[in-house]
């Protein structure tokens, strides 16, 4: 790894360590600062709202001149996320990638992008269509999802109101 | 400023080497060196009297100021020479003075420069009418020393500040995060570092901020960060973009990349970078060319170059790495000769150097050829090689193929591709799975097919797997559940079938699941009756024997991957197991002396009973069977499953009806039928037995038969070993059918006794009913197919269709003298009532139902049903009693009931099951 790339991300980070978003968190191991592995909770009012989404960063060699590469280490349901984690997302893309872009900026798109996912750029069409079309049954299905990645635990009051609420138990898995 | 930061440059130029390393930054120059030539040249001017004096003079980087035409003179006098030196001076105070003020207004004092950087893009602003003239700072570089004498000395001074305070914030480049040497900027105002900017240019081909993206056809490089951006020299001629400057009116400019330099060593020091230096840190070779430098770096470091790194051109020549000639390999794979191993490390030093150098590059193994990042390699991949689409779309991605004849042989292999000439010749006319493909067959080759092959396209496989847990059937793994909705659907069967144990009875099973497993399901039905519809779309029929007919040998994965058979809805209901079940199942358990075979099919029978996918007359049989053939016991129990079904009285009624009907056929047993029977008319009914029966008695008569216990045995047997097919009809019209060899009566519908060769051994003794009733079908069918499941099966298993077969099972167990059965009643009517036999049907009905289960549609043969809705039909009251009687009256009885039931069935199939 280059030593701009790592000297880039070690700013990036001390960046993010100075002003913390509760929504994103970053977790580095100090011998490899290129790979982070950050954790997302789903925006309020969406319907990811109830998990918390894992997702990897890797710097590349080249990084600041090329993007950095995101995924979900979580399995999303989602119009813009693949089953293997992928993201599309304008920030993201070669063409559309500046070096100047902050990576909090990326992590901040990401979080927007989850609440507001875009079906206009798709990366999974039959997702994008659902959620064009049939608004109730994207926002189930991405609670089921929520429910079989076993992320929903309610720690507070107000999510335990909420799936008391909304049945969030789930309801079936696959066979192992 | 420039003008010091010039005079300060220069003398370093011409004392340093050229390595830009050994440059001080720019930091330095604007505060230490600087400051230190400076302050021997400045200390004559006072500072804080020229800041109040000129509160603008430092700012001589305002080029922004001048009417271009203004401009254009000066620079030409300047270059023409000296002359208009102090002119210059003039000029500059004033446009710095004025853009500062404009600017900034409110801190003098504080570096202005740096309120303009921020203040946006200062030479716009401060354009237009204020300052006439300004001369370019470059150009100053000649008069620097001579003319701006004081104003430079005041920037200087002011820089000074600045950077202090601008050391923190903006001394590193955004980008790179290492200190800004010279500033790069465009029109926009944004600074990088030269480093950047050089290598966005040249490298990435980007000529736009990478801050505001507007594009920047020209750069000017400077040594401070408030240099605003010299609008003057861009001339109006159409020829020029915004932002783009007229580079040659400028002394030290570099065309090709658009750049302009304050200063001749700035020039120098920037495009040194574009050189072909030797990367070794120590060496201050210069190269001319790549080939040269390699032989340089060859010959003095005994190192190579990547050469995939040096095309790629992302790094500048000093950033290439370097590699010990014998482990190059180990960075370029495709150095490494085809079947040689890569070198070994020897060394930690080796080792270490290899660790550092990152991973190698990825190779296409095709060709044997590195490149320099897996983007390349995909586009590579995409372009010279087949990428198997079908693979794609099942989920496993990046499956290449050398070419079209490879891609094609895992076609033939792993898919299903179309074999008809026309798509042959299309290419590429493949299939996930063969429900597709033979979709595609009836859709576009519906007229070169023959009828029979129309006929065996329509047939659907269905490989189910055999229910786990009380048979110690292993069942398959089921497949993993991502990928297509195809291979869910395949993946859904096995799923359903594991459920089954899970049900009102399955207490005792090791696999039992718990009830939450039971919800699992709920979700499913939809699905499957989607598929249903797919089904019906294309013909009804299920057959297991199509293997055969697709003549593709290769489909050995079908099962796995293509299957696309599945289950019809099943809806379990999760009901309580109340306490009479619990109790009756321990009582059963206690008779049974705990044996799990026997204990499971009781569940079975139950449970499909309870799920309308078996008469009530099969649910007796099996629990008459199970219990040894103790008609009492049968009695009893069957009541007592009768009490637990309180609440549905179809269900109740049904049993009861059954209970009779056994009774009767108990007391007939024995006597001779011969004369009652009626000829089967409906569906399930004893068809077969019209055509067969008495023959079938008469050679089962001729047979000698084996020890009940021996049978018995032997179903077990038969039963443990029976293979992962599991049975199912998709709907009323199509019943699916056996371990993958289903056999299909006329109209298309699967027989579903083929499936269960069990069946055949096993039912054959119990009531030609309900042989006749699974047969029947098969029976019209003129042809049958026999399927020889495993050896396992030899005995017990034998394909129910085949109504021939049954005697030789039941034969042994037959008592030659009941013989005469009832033709109408069954298809062999020769199955003697006998206990033993009972017993055997019984079990291997209940396998077989259990094994049907997965559907809802699966219309239970005929003479089996209980009828349900039937409660025209009597119910007999009298448990104690024996049957001994000749079977022949029940089997009538029995005969018209199944007609009956049969039709009825039909209707019932779409109910909900419930018990």
């Amino acid at each position: 790894m280059s030593g701009t790339a790592v000297r880039r991300v070690q700013k990036e980070l001390g960046d993010i360590r100075k002003s913390p978003n509760k929504h994103i968190k970053v977790e580095v191991d100090e011998s490899n600062v290129t790979h982070w592995d950050v954790k997302m909770d789903g925006p309020h009012g969406t319907p990811y709202q109830a998990g918390t989404y894992g997702m990897t960063v890797d710097f590349t060699n080249d990084y600041p001149f090329k993007p950095p590469v995101l995924k979900f280490t979580t399995k999303m349901y989602h119009p813009n996320i693949d089953s293997d984690g992928n993201i599309c997302i304008g920030v993201l893309k070669t063409e559309n990638w500046k070096p100047a872009t902050k990576i909090v900026s990326v992590l901040d798109a990401m979080y927007e992008l989850l609440g507001h996912p875009n079906p206009d750029d798709p990366l999974v069409t039959s997702i994008a269509d659902q959620y064009r079309n049939d608004r109730p049954s994207f926002e189930k299905t991405v609670k089921e999802y929520i429910n079989r990645v076993g992320l929903h635990v309610p720690s507070t009051f107000w999510q335990l109101w909420f799936s008391t609420y909304y049945d969030l138990t789930p309801r079936f898995q696959y066979a192992k | 400023m420039h003008g010091n930061v010039r005079s300060t440059v220069i003398p370093r130029l011409t004392t340093d080497p050229l390595h830009t390393d050994s440059h001080s930054h720019a930091g330095k120059d604007t505060e230490d060196g600087p400051t230190a030539v400076v302050l021997e040249k400045k200390p004559s001017i006072p500072r804080g009297t020229e800041n109040t004096a000129y509160p603008q003079p430092p700012a001589a980087n305002n080029y922004g100021g001048h009417h271009e035409l203004h401009q254009r003179n000066q620079y030409q006098q300047q270059r023409g020479g000296g002359l208009q030196n102090q002119g210059q001076g003039q000029g500059r105070g004033q446009g710095q003075g004025q853009g500062h003020g404009q600017n900034q207004g409110q801190t003098p004092g504080q570096g202005r420069s740096r309120g303009k950087g921020k203040d946006g893009p200062p030479h716009q602003v401060n354009n237009s009418a204020k300052i006439t003239e300004d001369p370019y700072p470059l150009k100053g570089g000649v008069n620097e020393v001579e003319a701006e004498g004081e104003e430079d000395n005041k920037e200087e001074e002011e820089n000074a500040e600045e950077n202090d305070e601008e050391e923190e914030d903006e001394e590193s480049c955004f980008i790179c995060a290492e200190k800004i040497k010279y500033y790069s900027g465009g029109v926009c105002g944004h600074k990088t570092c030269h480093v950047c900017a050089i290598r966005l240019r040249v490298f990435y081909k980007k000529n736009d901020c990478t801050f505001c993206k507007t594009v920047n056809p020209t750069l000017l490089f400077s040594s401070s960060p408030d240099t605003p951006f010299p609008t003057q020299a861009t001339p109006p001629g159409a020829d020029f973009e915004p932002g783009q400057l007229d580079v040659k009116q400028f002394e030290w400019h570099d065309e090709k990349l658009g750049v302009v330099f304050e200063s001749q060593s700035m020039m120098e020091d920037v495009l040194l970078l574009l050189r072909f230096n030797c990367p070794s840190p120590s060496c201050a070779y210069q190269a001319a060319s790549w080939d040269n430098l390699e032989k340089h770096t060859l010959s003095v470091h005994g190192a190579v170059l990547c050469h995939l790194c040096r095309r790629q051109l992302s790094r500048f020549a000093h950033e290439q790495v370097l590699y010990p000639p014998h482990l190059l390999p180990l960075h370029d794979p495709s150095r490494v000769p085809r079947g040689h191993r890569a070198p070994r490390l020897r060394g930690e030093k080796e080792e270490e150097m290899v660790a550092g150098w990152g991973p190698p590059h990825p190779m296409c193994e095709f060709c044997h050829e590195a490149f320099f990042s897996s983007d390349e390699l995909f586009k590579h991949m995409r372009h010279k090689h087949e990428e198997c689409f079908v693979c794609k779309e099942m989920g496993k991605r990046d499956v290449y193929f050398h070419n079209y004849t490879q891609l094609a042989s895992h076609f033939t292999q792993a898919h299903f591709p179309c074999t008809e000439k026309s798509c042959l010749d299309q290419k590429f006319v493949v299939f996930g799975s063969e429900l597709d493909w033979k979709a595609h067959m009836v859709a576009e080759h519906n007229k070169t097919m023959s009828s029979r092959d129309k006929y065996q396209a329509r047939q659907l496989p269905i490989d189910f797997v055999s229910p786990t847990g009380d048979f110690s059937f292993i069942p398959p793994n089921p497949m993993p559940s991502s990928g297509s909705t195809r291979d869910q659907g395949s993946s859904r069967a096995p799923r359903l079938i594991q459920m089954e144990p899970a049900g009102q009875f399955s207490r005792q099973t090791g696999r039992n699941r718990p009830s939450a497993v039971r919800h699992q399901q709920l979700p499913q039905p939809p699905r499957d009756e989607r598929r249903g519809g797919r089904r019906a779309g294309f013909g009804n029929a299920l057959t297991s024997d199509e293997p055969a007919a697709n003549a593709s040998g290769n489909k050995g994965n079908r099962a796995a991957g293509g299957a696309s058979g599945t289950a019809t809805p099943r809806i379990d209901e999760p009901e309580e197991m109340d306490a009479m079940q619990t109790e009756l199942l321990e009582r059963v358990a206690t008779m049974v002396e705990y044996s799990e075979t026997k204990l499971s099919s009781f569940r079975h029978a139950i449970r499909s009973y309870k799920n309308n996918e078996a008469p009530a007359r099969d649910l007796v049989d099996t629990v008459y069977s199970v219990l040894n053939r103790d008609s009492e016991d049968t009695f009893r129990v069957v009541r007592r499953v009768a009490d637990t079904m309180r609440g549905d009285d179809d269900k109740v009624r049904g049993i009861l009806t059954a209970l009779n009907a056994f009774k009767i056929d108990r007391q007939n047993e024995f006597p001779t039928l011969a004369g009652t029977a009626t000829p089967p008319v409906s569906l399930g009914t004893g068809y077969s037995g019209i055509a067969s029966g008495k023959v079938l008695n008469a050679k089962r008569a001729t047979r000698t038969a084996g020890s009940a216990s021996q049978v018995w045995d032997r179903v077990e047997r038969a039963a443990a070993s029976m293979p992962v097919s599991r049975p199912s009809a998709p709907s009323a019209t199509a019943q699916g059918v056996s371990k993958g060899k289903a056999t299909m009566n006329g109209k298309g519908q699967i027989v579903p006794g083929a499936a269960f060769p069990s069946l055949a051994s096993s039912s054959s003794s119990k009531a030609g009913a309900s042989n006749a009733s699974t047969t029947s079908a098969a029976a019209r069918l003129a042809a049958t197919t026999s399927v020889t499941s495993g050896s396992g099966y030899s005995s017990a298993a034998q394909p129910l269709i085949r109504s021939v077969h049954m005697p030789n099972v039941a034969s042994s167990s037959n008592k030659p003298g009941r013989a005469p059965a009832p033709p109408s009643k069954s298809a062999f009517p020769s199955l003697p009532a006998t206990s033993s036999t009972k017993e055997r049907p019984n079990f291997a009905r209940d396998e077989m139902v259990r094994r049907m289960k997965g559907d809802n549609s699966f219309v239970p043969p005929a003479g089996w049903q209980s009828p349900p809705e039937g409660g025209s039909t009597p119910v007999v009251e009298d448990e104690g009693e024996m049957f001994g009687g000749a079977s022949g009256g029940g089997g009538g009885g029995g005969g018209g009931k199944k007609k009956k039931k049969g039709k009825e069935m039909l209707f019932t199939l779409g109910q909900a099951r419930g018990m």
